[in-house]
């Protein structure tokens, strides 16, 4: 028979609709019976970014939080249903003086009452010009309906059973040290007519005005503020509100790819990208999708997003991005920003992190194909990244059981996954779930169970199923038909 | 009677060591100085190697590299000593190894095992709004003592390192999903006892804490360094009875004089205070559960060990043989 079978990544996600990515601010209310109006009503697909905590005072805690906000948003522009909202703290306060010991039990509570999925908080300590930048993230599954699960099916479809949970819900991202230039120097895109003001504050007096769609050279930031150097020389402070804030940089690996005069217009000419490239300009055309304008050799030209990766200034910005993409099913996408986590320098300094962002490349990577007799073999090897860097997680094994499942088409390699998965944890679930589903269908051959035994090519082996037997029997205590 | 060694070991640094061959050596003597003699002296990376006993003058030496020949050495960050005497609480200490750098001699001080300071009426006082009530788990910390470039205002260094150290415990707790079973905070107390152990313990057991943390910071420090700020980190878990016999972890730093509150500490603190908070919750909890033969709360406590576990990565070898050891108490009591 010929099987033909696809993984499927469940997301029950709530009905999506179509409306445009959003960002909204609310203030953070820390008190335990504050509460906040719902923003971003309609939004289907929330994360809550948190102003972050700045206990040496540094007066950067503000502006990475808008920073990071203001990333996501650019990072998810092009995303339907999406949106992310930003908790700061009112006026000049500090969140840290507000919220004490209770950060993130009132993030997480603004995040539930917001119906966000995800929420972004972090802190940062300043010396000279480096910034130390801690990030963490929480996933709210019950808020969206975001149930993150790997379960093999196909057409003739495959039995139930076949499904582990990608179930980590708390990060602690490794540290990173960044210089302020590194964060704040960047170009910025006036939204509409924009006022360059003295100071960075509402109410001070205009110096300058810029019209919708010129870029403005940033050089700092000061809460909200981005402070920009003027074409005189001049300096001045623009809200971050009025303008978009591409990545620094975005980089490829051996592309060639088409310079364009505009976003979406003639060719100038054809190259091969490799390397990170400073990023000039960005635009968002209807139909056409997100474009950066780079700065290439001697010349410059404009290229789709989808040919470049853009590099964030926290990994975190990628992984966040990486859950939108993957819970609209935009699996190419999520590879990409999954990719730039486990390619950011500090990424390997966290084990849990590290091993969840290759899960979900892997389960992207297999996603983007629609069979697995087209997986990608890179989708295993990620499987096998994530147990090296957690290898006493017994989910990580599950997962890699799947997809040995999936790649190889082979019983005996995913046997030995579970097998360590059940000795790490005797009672994982998702390990029992596999086992039990793979030695009913060896026993009973029949309907869905046959079109699995049939796709395992080592299913009829007696050492493979002696060893499965084994595993029932050990692990499970299970002897005999069942 | 079953009793759990609680070994808070967590050498999970990326540095590697410098392919010179690190000799180590170093004291063992009382606080007022007397040299102590015989003290077990062990040295763990992923495997315990006993090494032999101090002499008659404290003293002790190894070779590390002749200690764990191959990767095992090159591959760590840094060395666990592990000091034990009858009479005396056992104490480990965190030796991290930087490369091309020979370490400075270690100067390891143990504590009559029978230390009980007694408070005075006037201390439970002032800390009696601090308490927790049985059940609770605070952390405490007493302001580390300060001198050199902190001094100018060490309330607010200290009250930037409360801050700070809370936020890498709280959220590493939270993250081992422990985070539903107490309300972890740390707590700057009103005392200045930084070095005295037994004043540790008698705060934290008249506290009702699960861990009491302190030490010192100098600039120049042992090393002389100019400009360098050294600083010496205390944890002590404080449940102990009969199911754990916990030593007091120490943790050196350094880094730049103009620092204080440099972010490197935290890093340095985050995983190995959190993971050693999230031991301790355990054995506290363990305990109590033990005892009133709660079955949901052990159930509990195991999975947040496990969870501990499941994002332990290489180099946690030593973390996981005691979180292992807790399991697998757990699943004895479970009848598993």
């Amino acid at each position: 028979m010929s099987a033909r079978a696809c993984a499927v990544l469940l997301l029950a996600l709530a009905g999506l609709s179509v409306s445009a990515q959003a960002g909204e601010i609310i203030r953070f209310e820390a008190g335990p019976q504050a509460r906040t109006d719902v923003v971003l009503a309609n939004v289907p697909v929330k994360a809550l970014v948190t102003e972050f905590l700045d206990p040496g005072d540094s007066g950067a805690g503000k502006s990475v939080g808008y920073l990071v906000w203001r990333e996501i948003l650019t990072a998810i522009s092009d995303q339907a249903g999406a949106g992310v909202i930003l908790a700061r703290a009112p006026g000049d306060q500090r969140l840290t003086d507000l919220l004490e010991q209770a950060y993130h039990d009132a993030a997480v509570r603004i995040a539930r009452e917001q119906s966000a999925s995800m929420v972004v908080w972090g802190a940062v300590n300043a010396t000279g010009d480096s910034i130390y930048v801690s990030t963490y993230l929480s996933l709210l599954p019950e808020a969206a309906g975001l149930a993150l699960k790997l379960r093999l099916s196909g057409i003739p479809p495959l039995p139930p059973g076949l499904e582990a949970e990608i179930a980590r819900t708390n990060f602690n991202f490794p540290p990173v040290e960044i210089r302020r230039t590194d964060l704040f120097e960047r170009k910025l895109v006036a939204r509409k007519e924009a006022t360059v003001r003295a100071a960075a504050d509402a109410s001070s007096k205009g110096v300058a005005k810029v019209s919708a769609g010129k870029t403005l050279d940033a050089i700092n930031m000061d809460k909200g503020w981005f402070e920009v150097r003027l074409a005189d020389g001049k300096t001045g402070y623009v809200d971050n509100s009025v303008v978009d804030v591409p990545p620094r940089t975005v980089e490829a690996s051996r592309t060639a790819t088409a310079l364009q005069d505009s976003p979406g217009g003639k060719r100038v000419r054809t190259v091969t990208l490799d390397g990170a490239y400073r990023v000039l300009d960005m635009r968002y055309v209807a139909k056409k999708g997100l474009w950066y304008e780079l700065e290439v050799g001697e010349g410059r030209g404009w290229v789709p997003a989808t040919a470049v990766r853009a590099r964030f200034s926290l990994p975190v910005v990628h992984f966040v991005a990486g859950l939108y993409r993957y819970q609209f099913k935009r699996y190419e996408e999520a590879r990409r920003e999954f990719t730039q986590y486990v390619a950011a320098p500090d990424s390997r300094a966290d084990n849990a992190s590290l091993a969840t962002a290759y899960q979900l490349l892997g389960a992207s990577t297999l996603m983007t194909k629609e069979t697995v007799f087209q997986a990608d073999p890179a989708a295993l090897n990620y499987f096998s990244k994530a147990v090296e860097a957690t290898p006493y997680d017994p989910a990580a094994y599950s997962l890699r059981a799947l997809s040995t499942l999936a790649v190889r088409q082979e019983l005996g390699g995913a046997l030995a996954d579970l097998e360590q998965a059940l000795r790490l944890d005797a009672d994982d679930p998702a390990a029992a779930r596999i086992a039990r589903t793979l030695d009913q269908s060896l026993r009973v051959p029949e309907g869905n169970a046959r079109t699995l035994v049939t796709m395992l090519r080592d299913s009829r082996q007696p050492q493979t199923q002696e060893r499965l037997q084994g595993l029932m029997s050990h692990y499970l205590k299970i002897d005999g038909p069942q | 009677m079953m009793r759990v060694i609680f070994l808070v070991l967590c050498v999970s640094f990326c540095v590697r060591v410098a392919e010179a061959a690190p000799l180590v050596s170093g004291t063992v003597t009382t606080r007022n100085g007397t040299a102590l003699a015989e003290v077990q002296v062990q040295v763990e990376i992923r495997n315990v190697k006993t090494i032999p006993p101090t002499d008659a003058q404290g003293r002790f030496q190894f070779d590390a590299a002749t200690l764990f020949p191959g990767a095992e050495l090159r591959d760590a960050g840094g060395l666990m000593l592990k000091f034990s005497k009858p009479g005396f609480q056992s104490a480990n200490k965190l030796l991290r190894l930087i490369p091309n750098q020979k370490p400075a001699p270690v100067a390891m001080q143990l504590d009559p095992s029978a230390g009980s300071a007694a408070l005075a009426p006037s201390d439970k006082q002032s800390l009696d709004k601090y308490a927790a009530a049985p059940g609770g788990a605070p952390l405490f910390l007493i302001p580390y003592a300060l001198s050199g470039v902190a001094a100018a205002d060490p309330n607010k260094v200290n009250e930037v390192l409360r801050a700070n150290l809370e936020r890498v415990i709280v959220t590493h707790v939270q993250a081992s999903a422990a985070g539903g079973s107490a309300a972890i905070s740390l707590k700057l107390l009103p005392v200045s006892d930084a070095g005295d152990i037994d004043r540790m313990r008698a705060y934290g057991t008249y506290l009702n804490a699960l861990a009491v943390i302190s030490g010192f910071g100098e600039v120049g420090s042992a090393a002389g360094k100019k400009g360098t700020l050294g600083v010496s980190s205390t944890f002590m878990v404080v449940p102990q009875g009969d199911l754990i016999a916990a030593p007091v972890l120490y943790v050196d730093d350094e880094f730049p004089a103009d620092q204080v509150s440099s972010p490197r500490l935290y890093q340095h603190l985050s995983k190995l205070w959190g993971r050693s908070a999230v031991l301790a919750l355990g054995v506290s909890e363990l305990r109590k559960a033990t005892a009133s033969k709660d079955k949901d709360a052990l159930k509990r406590i195991r999975k947040y060990l496990q969870s501990e576990r499941s994002g332990s990565g290489p180099g946690d070898e030593a973390l996981v043989s005691q979180l292992n050891v807790l399991i697998e108490a757990l699943d004895k009591e479970l009848g598993k």
